[in-house]
């Protein structure tokens, strides 16, 4: 919150009038001649110990204005000079009071001056802080419409995407059953054609690869654009990547590809939709077993990073890593590296979709020693149940 | 030779009941018998007395479930295993829920037909 704005008196905010500041040098000169011209008044007393602070006082006076208090200074001034000065030279001793109580009235209005520089430092003070804040709500100012830009950014591509989902769920319908004929009357024709008939045999083959990756296509969209929403309960990590495992494991099989488990015992358990995670594992041991070539090997670990409260999940390949220029679009929906028919890009789309919907992060490195790794990290300490 | 297990195959899409049936009678293990409409599958069920039937769900004119519960409705289809063979659930889904979802089976369109083969053929032979 800004701090109101105090309003500070200027140093000339009431000036003091012409005449009163005639009036004021004529006194002080007065003052100052007679207490040249009669010496053994004033001096006696400590002419410039005594009167000297006054003029401070006076210019003090004069500054905030307060013109009747600076004509009475000058004016006393004047007369306790000509007064002391006349009655020392005439002989006639005046007592000490009258000038003590003049010297009083000026120290006063001296602190009443150093009250008004209190009040104009604390009044900068006052505004330096205002001006503090007034930065730090700019900056809040600011953070805040970033935020409200992502927000409004997630909002328009969540209605995007629920319209999406609305138009997938209703194509996918469309699109499986046609799939359906088409499949069933290949699988019959092949029945029919004889082995030796290479060619028609090969476009049979080609059209049940091409049915098959019609469908994956369209299972991709409808996990990436289907209602986000997860059923989390308190699971064990390990037994779900084991699920996982044995979904891909003749895939692994057929890409002759060895597959590591290093799972760590007593891991803490996490808010998990079992069915949905499975899913993401699916589809990163899938690309990973997509990358690493014949004879290569696939790791998946599981531990708790010391110091930390998180849990890691990592699969590792020993592939050919990611090209760089790749590496920032990973993540984007329809973007793949592997070969036409080999991906629909939407595997790492839902991955993460599903990973964030766990408020998890997922990332992608290279390895320093070749191939490429899929980092998923949980919070426990807001994960655990 | 044994006899040929009778298959009732029901979708309003004709041209999935047309090829299923032909890949299925292709087998020589069955003999299909189609209908296109859900409304109609209560009366070809009671007259050719199906050992399965493979039934769709979302249809034009009648739902599937709606048709499901006519069948169980009457006496002599009441044990007919019926086995539904839709476009409304993903493959994952049926594997994840054990094949079943809500006591019936299930098959996720689109899939290859000896799979079909293979779930008619867990079926007949589990009801008896």
């Amino acid at each position: 919150m800004i701090a109101s704005r105090r309003r500070l008196s200027a140093p000339h905010g009431r000036a003091v009038p012409p005449r009163a500041l005639a009036i004021s040098a004529g006194a002080l000169t007065v003052a100052f001649v007679g207490a040249w011209l009669f010496p053994e008044g004033l001096v006696e007393f400590g002419f410039l110990e005594w009167l000297l602070p006054i003029i401070p006082a006076f210019l003090l006076c004069y500054y905030r204005g307060w013109t009747r208090l600076m004509v009475l200074l000058a004016a006393a001034m004047a007369l306790l000079s000509v007064g002391y000065g006349v009655a020392g030279f005439a002989g006639i001793n005046l007592p000490e009071w009258p000038v003590i109580c003049f010297v009083i009235a000026a120290y006063i209005a001296i602190a009443l001056g150093a009250g008004w520089f209190r009040e104009v430092r604390a009044a900068i003070d006052e505004r330096r802080a205002a001006e503090d804040e007034l930065r730090q709500a700019y900056l809040d100012l600011r953070a805040s419409h970033s935020d409200l830009q992502l927000a409004y950014w997630k909002l328009i591509e969540s209605g995007r995407l629920e319209s999406v989902g609305r138009l997938a769920a209703g194509v996918a319908h469309e699109v499986k059953n046609p799939l359906m004929t088409l499949l069933t009357g290949v699988h019959y024709l092949m029945q029919r054609v004889p082995a030796a008939d290479g060619n028609v045999r090969t476009l049979l083959d080609d059209m049940h690869t091409a049915a098959m990756r019609a469908d994956a296509v369209i299972m991709g969209l409808l996990d990436f654009a289907t209602p986000r929403e997860v059923a989390l309960m308190p699971e064990h990590l390990n037994p779900v990547v084991k699920r996982a495992v044995d979904l891909v494991k003749h895939e692994l099989i057929a890409a002759r590809v060895t597959l590591a488990l290093a799972l760590s015992d007593g891991l803490p358990r996490l808010a998990l939709d079992a069915f949905k995670f499975q899913q993401v594992l699916v589809n990163v041991l899938t690309n990973a077993a997509h990358a690493t070539p014949p004879g290569g090997r696939i790791t998946v670990r599981t531990y708790n990073r010391v110091g930390h409260d998180v849990l890691i999940l990592e699969v590792e390949d020993s592939g050919t890593g990611i090209p760089e220029e790749a590496m920032g679009k990973l993540f984007d929906p329809f973007f793949t590296t592997k070969p036409t028919g080999k991906g629909t890009g939407l595997g790492l789309a839902v991955a993460r979709q599903i990973v964030e919907m766990h408020r998890a992060s997922i990332t992608i490195a290279n390895r320093p020693e070749g191939g490429a790794r899929v980092t998923i990290a949980f919070d426990v300490l807001k994960e655990s149940p | 030779m044994p006899p040929k297990q009778r298959i009732l195959l029901v979708d309003d899409e004709a041209t999935i009941t047309r090829t299923l049936k032909l890949y299925l009678e292709g087998t020589g293990l069955y003999e299909v018998r189609t209908e296109n409409r859900g409304a109609a599958a209560l009366t070809a069920a009671r007259a050719f007395q199906p050992h399965l039937i493979l039934l769709d769900i979302a249809m034009a004119d009648m739902d599937g479930g709606e048709v499901a519960e006519q069948i169980r409705g009457d006496d002599a289809l009441k044990h007919t295993p019926i086995v539904f063979l839709t476009a409304l659930v993903k493959k994952r889904e049926v594997v994840a829920s054990g094949g079943a979802i809500a006591g019936y089976p299930y098959i996720a369109k689109p899939i290859e037909p000896d799979k079909v083969v293979q779930v008619i053929q867990r079926h007949i032979q589990a009801s008896g």
